[in-house]
């Protein structure tokens, strides 16, 4: 009866212990620290990220803007010199772009790619 | 999981319209390059798979011909019985779809989102019907809006005798060359045009174009604009001759056709094929190409190497300065004219190639017809390149259509209760969408390979003369299915 009780303590405690590993391997954390000049990424413009990931990317920028994430559609605000936060989880793979947010219309580039892998 | 994931699913928002250059007439792609080691696998299998059909096709001379079969639907009456009344039902949602959209693009809400012109001609419209002709049949022979429309006016007009116009002798000599040119501007709108999302811009550009039909149907007759001048009745005809269902709408001529084949055997043709109309076919094929080129990291170089050559940078501020385009777009359109010239280029010089290796004797006197009865067998590789770029955004951005049937003038409506419904992002995971692309690819381009060697088997005499024919066939099939998966495998970044 004690041994059996045991036991079920010892399972129960594996299980428990394989969900928190289990859990902090799906649910890892990112965090970039990206720097903008001129409207352009000083070094690389993707950022590389898994699916599930809680993604934190600090901006900083020396001249003000709004940025705007496409596909999860968030809209951060920098406004130098305190560098902005953004943070989301990446839920959907995919390569997401990331454009300065223009009151005109017109050709402009990408200031930062976002590649959730699966 | 169900909670938190609702919440989070990214979703398109109305709100984001003004932003960024879209690389098609609308919507945006998210799909993740391909992997290196899938793009190799995908060219490694077409290479492999391209020997073991030559060393089939070495082995037996008529292999494939069991390709040339195909059924007539319309001898079974119950089909036959349906089959009419279904096309006049499918003609009217046609055209009333068709004086919606254009209603919708003059009068309603001017944001691209909310405004149902935009998605119904870019993405509905356009890479569905697409789709749908390539796949199943070609729809569009049968619901073309335009010459029912036309028909209609004639007979309410009350020249119910007369041949509804005005009979004029069409000049041969244009061939389907107006055909080439409306498609040229068609793809330059679709690319390169900035108000390409503008719903006032895209009614007006289609009324024009309906307007430009009518006329050319007045003049010279319904079935000789269609078969020679117009660049969607002939697209989707294109399309249409890989899908395995032959659809045709009755003609005073001709009876309605409804058969059923295997795919690609409809590319398998004894019309003879007009220079215009091969350059038809490969202007398709490089615009397709050049869709996807232009967002590549390469394409982004090009453009920025361009701008430090003084001669071109000043020729492109010129121009835009003379003009409302700007450099970059002058520059999309001096590259969208170059891929099609070029893709001309390579066929004919592939296609005098393969006449030398075929022997002089074999082809005298018909070398034209073919080497241009070939450009039929690249349709497989073009068609299952546009599915596989082109599946994620008919599957997202065509998801706008839920919401928009509820409100298609963006007037706030909510006919089915369904507007506000949120596009869900995550319906093709990434997964899925890299392995159906390869496969797609490495499928169309054995379709290819085997629709060029059944080709060539019809009209070279000797078996010799025919597989040595397809030897400069092979190497440009390769070179065009490795060219559409590296596409694949670069980021896009315009």
């Amino acid at each position: 009866m004690e041994n059996a009780n045991r036991l079920r303590l010892r399972l129960i405690a594996l299980v428990a212990l394989a969900t928190i590993v289990g859990a902090s391997a799906a649910v890892s954390s990112q965090s970039f620290s990206v720097e903008l000049k001129g409207g352009r990424v000083k070094g690389d413009e993707t950022l590389k990220v898994h699916q599930g990931d809680q993604v934190q990317i600090r901006l900083s920028s020396d001249q003000p803007m709004v940025l705007h994430l496409h596909g999860y559609d968030i809209n951060v605000k920098v406004a130098p010199p305190t560098p902005a936060l953004l943070t989301f989880k990446a839920d959907v793979a995919g390569r997401f772009p990331m454009h300065e947010h223009r009151e005109r219309a017109g050709n402009h580039r990408a200031v930062l790619f976002i590649e959730v892998y699966p | 999981m169900p909670r938190g994931l609702a919440r989070a699913v990214p979703i398109l928002a109305i709100a984001c319209a003004a932003a960024g250059a879209h690389a098609h007439g609308f919507g945006q792609r998210f799909d993740l390059p391909l992997p290196l080691w899938l793009w190799l696998t995908g060219a490694g299998a077409t290479i492999v798979l391209t020997f073991a059909a030559l060393a089939l096709f070495a082995r037996q001379r008529d292999f494939g011909t069991a390709f040339l079969r195909s059924i007539d639907l319309l001898q079974f009456s119950p089909l036959r019985r349906v089959a009419h009344p279904l096309a006049v039902v499918l003609r009217i949602i046609g055209c009333v779809l068709f004086v919606l959209t254009l209603v919708a693009g003059f009068f309603g809400n001017p944001d691209a989102y909310a405004n149902l012109i935009v998605t119904m001609v870019w993405v509905l419209w356009w890479v569905g019907m697409a789709f749908f002709c390539a796949l199943v049949g070609d729809l569009w022979d049968v619901v073309n809006p335009l010459p029912t429309l036309y028909r209609a006016a004639v007979r309410v007009i009350g020249a119910r005798e007369a041949p509804g116009s005005l009979g004029l002798a069409y000049p041969v000599r244009l061939g389907a060359w107006p055909a080439v040119a409306l498609f040229f501007a068609f793809a330059w709108a679709e690319l390169v045009w900035q108000e390409k999302d503008v719903p006032r811009a895209i009614a007006t550009v289609l009324l024009a174009y309906a307007v430009l039909s009518w006329g050319g149907m007045l003049l010279f007759g319904v079935e000789v604009w269609r078969n020679q001048a117009d660049a969607f009745a002939m697209a989707f005809r294109v399309l249409g001759r890989f899908a395995p269902l032959e659809l045709r709408s009755s003609t005073p001529a001709e009876p309605a056709r409804l058969r059923l084949r295997p795919y690609g055997a409809g590319l398998l043709t004894n019309e003879p094929v007009s220079n215009s109309v091969a350059a038809f076919v490969l202007l398709m094929l490089a615009t397709v190409t050049f869709d996807g080129f232009h967002e590549t990291p390469l394409m982004d170089r090009i453009g920025t190497t361009a701008q430090t050559s003084r001669r071109v940078a000043e020729t492109l501020f010129a121009l835009s300065s003379a003009t409302g385009m700007d450099e970059t777009q002058w520059l999309n359109t001096a590259v969208l004219l170059l891929f099609p010239l070029a893709f001309v280029l390579i066929f004919r010089g592939v296609g005098a190639w393969m006449l030398r290796l075929a022997g002089r004797a074999a082809s005298e006197g018909h070398a034209d017809a073919d080497r241009n009865a070939m450009v039929w067998s690249l349709v497989p590789i073009a068609v299952a390149y546009h599915l596989a770029h082109y599946v994620s955004l008919l599957l997202t951005t065509g998801q706008f259509i839920i919401p928009l049937a509820s409100d298609p003038f963006g007037w706030g409506w909510n006919l089915f209760g369904t507007r506000g419904h949120a596009v869900d992002l995550g319906i093709v995971s990434p997964a899925v969408y890299w392995y159906g692309a390869v496969a797609l690819i490495v499928i169309g381009h054995v379709l290819a390979v085997i629709v060029a060697h059944v080709e060539a088997t019809r009209r070279f005499a000797s078996h010799r003369s025919a597989l040595l024919s397809q030897l400069p066939m092979l190497v440009l099939m390769v070179a065009y299915t490795s060219l559409s998966l590296w596409i694949m495998a670069q980021p896009i970044v315009s």
